[in-house]
């Protein structure tokens, strides 16, 4: 399979929030509905988009049932009307050459192509201004309310919807140590956790920066943040912003809050 | 396709559509076309682009065309309101903007709910595959054109507007 189509299945699965399931001790309780949904038996499929030329097969596969047959029958496509209407990674659309080259930038979450140039999208925190990989970032959205979650770590801030989807927002501010409390009217950023979507609430985007690979200097030590968050420091023109690691900072979300609980 | 694609019986395997609306008309795309939707940016327009394509908007670092989709149904232009958004939809494995006016929510229907549309044997491209809503019992909802993304990027056809007007009322009586 082609990385776009992969990670479009990670995109699909990652619904529930990614490290709650990881966690050691106390898992996130999902809320209401998906917990229900989960505990459904074994036997009865879960719910499966429609996709062309699933029409091909009776009998439902469930998520363990090996994937050779399934797909050879998936990809016999029936003569249905409505076939081109559904998204496919692999369809054929010659018109897409009507608008030009595709652009250079690479969807691929391996990062930029050949190494020449890193992108970050940096934001604030506060007064400060940090940045993640652009590969690991999916969208950018204004905060909606964010549903709490009780007992959840306290890393994580609650879950929003995002076109149907739940998501688990965190609190960067908790997973670097860093005082100053959340404030309305910030941005999520909707992050590739690994596992599926992650969404970080930060006081505001500000750009993105593209850097030279190796350019980024070594974190300061001591600086008071857990060195396993930071990659290193950027600098954009006059600014110095501070690069995260998404997967450390997810991490100490979800694991921290338990620790601190002492389960 | 993944295993879980794949296999479910047709008449329980459900769908899920983003429902937007354009020149008061409701519209829906596969949800998993959708990458995102956020307010519009600024359009830069583009010479020589094709004539369907406004310009390209600057999405954190990323260049995409813009499709007004108003425009291509041959709607009055309205200055955008607080609704407008820009639909990024995926097609193959490139991206394109479609400027619409307000995009209402996602919906999951069964598979058995969208009903094909009649072809009408025009020449130029078949913006309306299908619709779904109205007074099906499994819809409910206002009638809405299932549009299929693609045919945005057909080259403009000579009465064109006159034949997405009629595609849009056979489909919508289908």
């Amino acid at each position: 399979m082609d990385s776009a189509e992969d990670r479009d299945s990670a995109e699909r699965d990652g619904t529930a929030p990614g490290p709650a399931e990881g966690a050691p001790a106390d898992p996130v309780p999902l809320p209401a509905g998906l917990a229900r949904a989960l505990e459904a038996p074994a036997a009865e499929p879960r719910f499966v988009t429609w996709r062309p030329g699933s029409d091909a097969r009776e009998v439902p596969v469930s998520p363990s049932a090996p994937a050779e047959d399934a797909g050879e029958a998936a990809r016999a496509e029936p003569d249905d009307p409505l076939a081109g209407f559904f998204y496919r990674p692999d369809e054929q659309v010659p018109t897409l050459l009507a608008l030009g080259p595709a652009p250079a930038r690479s969807e691929r979450p391996g990062g930029a192509a050949g190494g020449a140039r890193q992108e970050f999208l940096a934001f604030r925190l506060g007064a400060e201004t940090y940045a993640v990989e652009m590969a690991r970032v999916r969208e950018v959205l204004r905060a909606p309310p964010v549903t709490e979650v009780p007992r959840a770590p306290e890393g994580v801030l609650g879950v929003i919807t995002v076109r149907g989807d739940v998501v688990a927002v965190f609190d960067p501010r908790h997973a670097l140590g860093l005082a100053g409390a959340v404030r309305p009217g910030g941005r999520i950023v909707i992050v590739d956790g690994g596992e599926g979507a992650c969404g970080l609430l930060v006081d505001a985007v500000e750009s993105v920066v593209r850097l030279p690979a190796g350019s980024l200097e070594a974190p300061p030590r001591g600086g008071g943040l857990p060195p396993d968050c930071l990659v290193g420091v950027g600098r954009d023109r006059e600014r110095l912003f501070t690069v995260l690691d998404v997967a450390a900072l997810l991490r100490r979300g979800g694991a921290e809050g338990s620790a601190r609980d002492g389960r | 396709m993944t295993a879980a694609d794949a296999g479910a019986s047709p008449a329980g395997a459900e769908v899920e559509l983003c429902a937007f609306r354009v020149g008061g008309e409701d519209y829906a795309v596969d949800v998993m076309r959708v990458r995102e939707v956020l307010p519009p940016p600024p359009v830069t327009p583009v010479p020589r682009a094709p004539p369907f394509v406004e310009g390209v908007v600057h999405l954190r670092g990323e260049v995409i065309p813009v499709v007004d989709v108003r425009e291509r149904f041959g709607l009055p232009i309205i200055p955008p309101t607080r609704r407008t958004r820009l639909l990024v939809v995926k097609v193959a494995d490139r991206h394109l903007g479609l400027v619409v006016d307000e995009v209402r929510e996602v919906l999951r229907l069964p598979r058995c709910a969208l009903r094909p549309a009649p072809l009408l044997g025009s020449t130029g491209p078949r913006f309306f595959v299908g619709a779904c809503g109205g007074d099906a019992p499994a819809g409910g909802g206002p009638v809405r054109l299932l549009l299929d993304v693609r045919a945005l990027l057909e080259p403009v056809s000579p009465g064109e507007r006159e034949a997405v007007r009629a595609q849009a009322r056979a489909a919508r009586g289908a």
